[in-house]
């Protein structure tokens, strides 16, 4: 599903320059749930972005599900996000004007799909999350655990193969994150590739293998019963 | 994906109610002033444009020049129709003249019934009216209605108001008392749209029935009291004919016997379209209108039409903060930039079209009003006319892109990466963008003040300004070869007698009136060159003591000396430079002479110098004036156009009344008319007056709209700033300091504007202050205008400003810093 090669991300502002990135190589296969730990600034974020197209690296190739994506335009690489990842934020990121039913919709109206289509999509997605009875209503008016299955929902109607979840649970009570990462090791399980950001090691638990960040440069990476000694 | 664009669209609107609501109204108030504004340009512009062949009629005028004048008249001799006809068989298809006998208005009185009217839209016409202009004849035949002598055309509503119901054809109304004319015909009332007024017309064979006793009354090519009209061929170039036509000049003017040798003609061609705006000649048929006022006005509706939507592009970027989340987001769900883009674009066009409906039903509302304003009889519908829906779509897509590419542009830019860590976009983001729009947006509001008060300071000058003589309580009695002449003594007799009439005289023309008036009376050694003429009033006794001139040197006429109507003048100051003299007295008992088209010169002493007034209007600077005494019926049937009578100050309407039951047993034709000399002076400035009010109103919705604005972006930046207030507060700082931090920024821009607008508005002004020889004290004035109008957008800024801030400032530190 992904590869990387001598991946690097130089951030330069008027000051100085930072290496956000530094000689990444990774490979991460269908179907893999890796977790992502480091301190913070080691730069699991940016990480997260280029893998999700959001952000394009300085130098180093990215295969994306075999597509070579450093030369792609910014409209190429929209055009690759689309169905394909799906995001979860630590801050949910919902949009406040839109319902929890409008808000999960909205991949699908990117991808151009019939109304009828769309609903039964949307409808069967929130049924699984749980949400089916909040449809209707706006996220100011959810708790945080309710929210963040929202935007799970969202992130996987469109089928996504990749979910990219960057501190997940990272505004939620231990209850709740529970919950949600419940939810995304069933995605895992139903063949969904998930990569995951995360400062809790409880968390980085559910993953099937962990990868560490140390300023930029992955340090150690393995199956997670290594590391939990 | 639409419904989605539209559902977001109004949930934003209805969550910010407040922006949308400043958004929606600016924007709408813009574009009512705007559709107002055009309509009254479109309406000034359409003028004549009403007949069938507008594009093919043209107006010959003339401008004789000599060495010390250049007079551009709209009239031309009786002859020149007939012989252009002649001339350009193939060119000219009909030509059109009028005429009304030089008077501004005649009496029809339907004997059979007793009614009585002054008529001032009546014109002798020739029979080939119907065939240029278009207008219909609802009774009649257009081909013989105007054929025959003392055949008469009214309007539906003048036929109404001299036989009621009846038919009025084939009846008869009295001209003036000296003729009986047929009505022939009843036409539509004259459409609005056009430079000439008219409610009556005679056919121009009536002439040689009246002027039977002077059969070459129209032979003259010295004498041109007539306004032509001619019909072009379809592929006639009339810039070609127009040089043709200037070929008469030598055949038949300069050929006319008594021609002066050093006076040229130029001949020109007017497109009758183009009359309305561009044309300001003497004798115009009525006061016409000028481009300069319409393009001031398209100007202004630019101006609050930029300013509207800057409120918009402004409030939308500053909005965008807000937004920025849902760009983010739509980007990571595989949004395109160009897909945001039309959002955005979407969302303005949506709004606009709100505020357009709104401002088509504020326009509705205002109609009236504004309508008395200007004096028209605008209307506004959406169907009558097939350009006004697509006209109002394209006013909408212009003000959606013009105000919305911006924030569309600025928002689908936003880095999704960034955007969704809540960094990078600071609230600092276009800040400079909506700094220059704001500074923009208020020099336009400031260079507005300014003209409209420049205007107005002129406007007030003009009406305040001395004339040298008293307009005040004076009442004209239009007597031009009028009944009363034969009695005008004792009129004057019988008028006095009432204690509150103090003075009568009659005059040749009106003090300080537009009309000039050039005789032949020149000072002796000079030379007696034929062709050096002067200024010259026609008066009657008591016309110094009527308007209180002032005597430098020597004495009034009087009636202790009988030789004055034949030997004696009086010249202003001015004439006191063409004589060789160094004081007034010295000028007295100085020769003139007067030399008739006919005849033997004629030898005049001064009597009297009197200071120097305004003859004509203040548009004209004072030039030397000859003053004739009048005497004898003869002499003020010739030359007596007005009866000027000075009442005591106080309630005039005994006096008037006094007058008239003289007048009535005096003058059992001519109805009794009068009117006062100021109101009548007033006019001339009218279309300045219109304006005047007109600019006073769109400045201050100017400065309505540029305040919504500004009321909207204070409000915003406080929103925003709430968190750094609520901190500042609790280390210390009083509701003042809060205050005054949140309203700096935007009174700075406001004073910048300032800044802006002064020197434009100074030039500006300058411009259109040339138009006036007489113009207020500037140096003076100008400097408190600027400072004034400066403090007051400064205070309407502040207070604007303040509202939000002050609410700000006034909220609970500890509510604020949690509400981030
Ligand atoms: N837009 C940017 N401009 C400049 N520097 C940046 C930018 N974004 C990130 N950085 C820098 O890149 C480095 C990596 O940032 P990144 O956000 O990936 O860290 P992170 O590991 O996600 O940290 P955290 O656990 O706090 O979220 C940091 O040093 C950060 O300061
Ligand atoms: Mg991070």
């Amino acid at each position: 599903m992904i590869e990387t090669r001598d991946l690097n991300k130089i951030y330069r502002t008027e000051e100085v320059e930072t290496t956000a990135l530094n000689g990444v190589n990774i490979t991460i296969n269908d179907g893999e749930f890796v977790a992502v730990m480091g301190p913070s600034g080691c730069g699991k974020s940016t990480l997260l972005n280029i893998m999700g197209l959001l952000d394009s690296p300085t130098s180093g190739e990215y295969y994306f599900m075999g597509n070579e994506i450093s030369g792609y335009t910014e409209k190429q690489r929209a055009q690759l996000r689309k169905g394909n990842i799906g995001f979860i934020f630590q801050s949910f990121n919902l949009i406040d004007e839109l319902t929890v039913f409008e808000n999960v919709e909205l991949p699908l109206l990117y991808l151009g799909l019939d109304t009828a289509v769309r609903t039964s999509k949307v409808e069967q997605t929130l049924d699984r999350m749980g949400m089916i009875h909040r449809r209707n209503h706006f996220p100011q008016q959810l708790s945080g655990g309710q929210q963040q299955r929202v935007a799970i929902a969202r992130a996987v109607v469109a089928d996504a193969k990749l979910i990219l979840a960057d501190e997940p649970t990272g505004n939620l009570d231990s209850d709740h994150g529970d919950e949600v990462m419940k939810l995304l090791t069933e995605l895992n399980k139903s063949g969904t590739t998930i990569v995951m950001v995360t400062h809790s090691p409880h968390d980085a638990k559910y993953a099937g293998r962990l990868i560490n960040l140390f300023d930029g440069k992955v340090v150690t990476e393995g199956q997670e019963e290594a590391f939990h000694v | 994906m639409l419904k989605n664009y539209i559902k977001i669209a109004i949930r934003n609107l209805l969550k910010k109610k407040g922006y949308s609501l400043i958004n929606i109204t600016g924007l709408a108030i813009g574009l009512a002033t705007c559709i107002l504004i055009i309509t009254y340009v479109l309406n000034e512009r359409s003028y004549d444009s009403f007949h069938d062949k507008s594009d093919r009629i043209y107006r010959i005028v003339q401008t004789t020049e000599s060495a010390d004048r250049n007079e551009k008249q709209a009239t031309t001799p009786f002859e020149l129709s007939p012989v252009i006809e002649e001339e350009f068989p193939g060119s000219v298809l009909t030509s059109v003249r009028f005429f009304d006998m030089q008077l501004e208005s005649h009496t029809f009185v339907n004997r059979e019934d007793g009614i009585s009217f002054r008529e001032e839209n009546f014109y002798f016409t020739d029979s080939t009216f119907f065939d240029m202009f278009s207008v219909d004849l609802i009774q009649g035949d257009p081909k013989t209605a105007l054929r025959d002598p003392l055949s008469l055309v009214l309007t539906k509503d003048l036929a109404t108001k001299y036989f009621g119901n009846e038919n009025p054809i084939g009846k008869a109304l009295n001209y003036r008392g000296i003729r009986n004319m047929t009505v022939t015909g009843v036409m539509e009332n004259w459409p609005e749209t056009s430079h000439m007024k008219i409610d009556l017309l005679a056919s121009f064979s009536s002439l040689d029935d009246i002027y039977a006793s002077s059969p070459d009354y129209n032979s003259s090519w010295l004498w041109n009291p007539i306004w032509t009209y001619v019909l072009i061929n379809e592929n006639t170039n009339p810039a070609q004919l127009e040089t043709q036509v200037q070929g008469l000049a030598e055949k038949y003017y300069y050929a006319y016997s008594g021609w002066p040798e050093d006076e040229s003609v130029k001949l020109e061609l007017q497109p009758i379209t183009d009359i309305h705006l561009h044309s300001n000649r003497d004798q115009e048929m009525q006061v016409n209108s000028s481009a300069i006022y319409t393009n001031i006005l398209l100007a202004v509706a630019g101006f609050i039409l930029i300013i509207a939507c800057i409120n918009f592009m402004n409030l939308s970027t500053a909005r965008s903060l807000e937004r920025r989340r849902e760009v983010g987001l739509r980007k990571v769900m595989g949004g395109y930039k160009e897909q945001l883009i039309y959002q955005f674009l979407g969302e303005s066009f949506f709004v606009s079209l709100i505020a357009i409906i709104l401002g088509c039903i504020l326009v509705v509302l205002s109609l009236p009003f504004f309508n008395e304003l200007t004096g028209k009889t605008l209307t506004f519908d959406l169907f009558t006319n097939a350009y006004t829906l697509p006209a109002l779509l394209a006013l909408t897509l212009f003000v959606a892109f013009f105000s919305g590419s911006y924030p569309a542009f600025f928002l689908s830019s936003f880095n999704p990466v960034q955007v969704l860590k809540g960094s990078g976009i600071s609230s600092r983001s276009g800040v400079l963008f909506r700094k220059i729009l704001v500074t923009f947006q208020f020099s336009l509001s400031v260079l507005l003040l300014i003209g409209t008060a420049v205007i107005f300071l002129q406007l007030k000058f003009i009406q305040e300004k001395d004339l040298g003589f008293d307009k005040n309580n004076v009442l004209l009695l239009p007597t031009k070869q009028n009944l009363i002449s034969w009695e005008y003594d004792s009129f004057k007799q019988q008028s006095l007698s009432h204690s509150q009439i103090q003075n009568i005289t009659g005059i040749g023309k009106i003090p300080g009136s537009e009309v000039q008036e050039y005789y032949r009376y020149v000072p002796a050694g000079t030379g007696d060159s034929e062709d050096n003429t002067n200024l010259a009033l026609h008066v009657t006794h008591d016309f110094v003591e009527t308007f209180d001139l002032n005597i430098l040197a020597g004495r009034s006429f009087s009636r202790e000396f009988p030789s004055d109507p034949e030997q004696s003048i009086l010249i202003n100051e001015s004439m006191l430079t063409k004589l060789d003299v160094t004081s007034a007295e010295e000028a007295i008992g100085s020769t003139f002479y007067f030399y008739p088209p006919v005849g033997e010169r004629e030898r005049f002493n001064v009597v009297g110098v009197i200071d120097d007034f305004n003859y004509s209007s203040l548009k004209k600077e004072i030039e030397p004036l000859v003053i004739k005494l009048v005497e004898g019926t003869q002499e003020i049937l010739g030359y007596v156009v007005h009866t000027a009578v000075e009442i005591s100050p106080g309630d005039p309407s005994a006096a008037i009344q006094h007058i008239e039951s003289i007048w009535k047993e005096l003058n059992p034709i001519d109805p009794f008319e009068y009117r006062f000399l100021d109101e009548r002076l007033d006019e001339i400035y009218e279309s300045e007056q219109k304006i005047s009010s007109l600019a006073t109103v769109f400045a201050l919705l100017s400065i309505v709209i540029a305040c919504l604005g500004l009321l909207g972006l204070s409000s915003y930046s406080a929103h925003l700033k709430q968190k750094e207030i609520g901190i500042r507060k609790s280390l210390g700082a009083s509701v003042t300091d809060i205050v005054r931090l949140l309203s700096k920024e935007f009174l700075i821009l406001v004073i910048l504007a300032n800044l802006i607008a002064w020197p434009l508005s100074y030039f500006g002004t300058l411009k259109w202050l040339e138009n006036f020889p007489y113009r207020f004290d500037m140096a003076t004035y100008l400097p408190v205008i600027f400072i004034a109008t400066g403090a007051i957008i400064l205070f309407i800024a502040m207070v604007t400003v303040s509202y939000h801030s002050i609410k700000s400032a006034m909220i609970n530190p500890v509510q604020a810093i949690r509400n981030e």
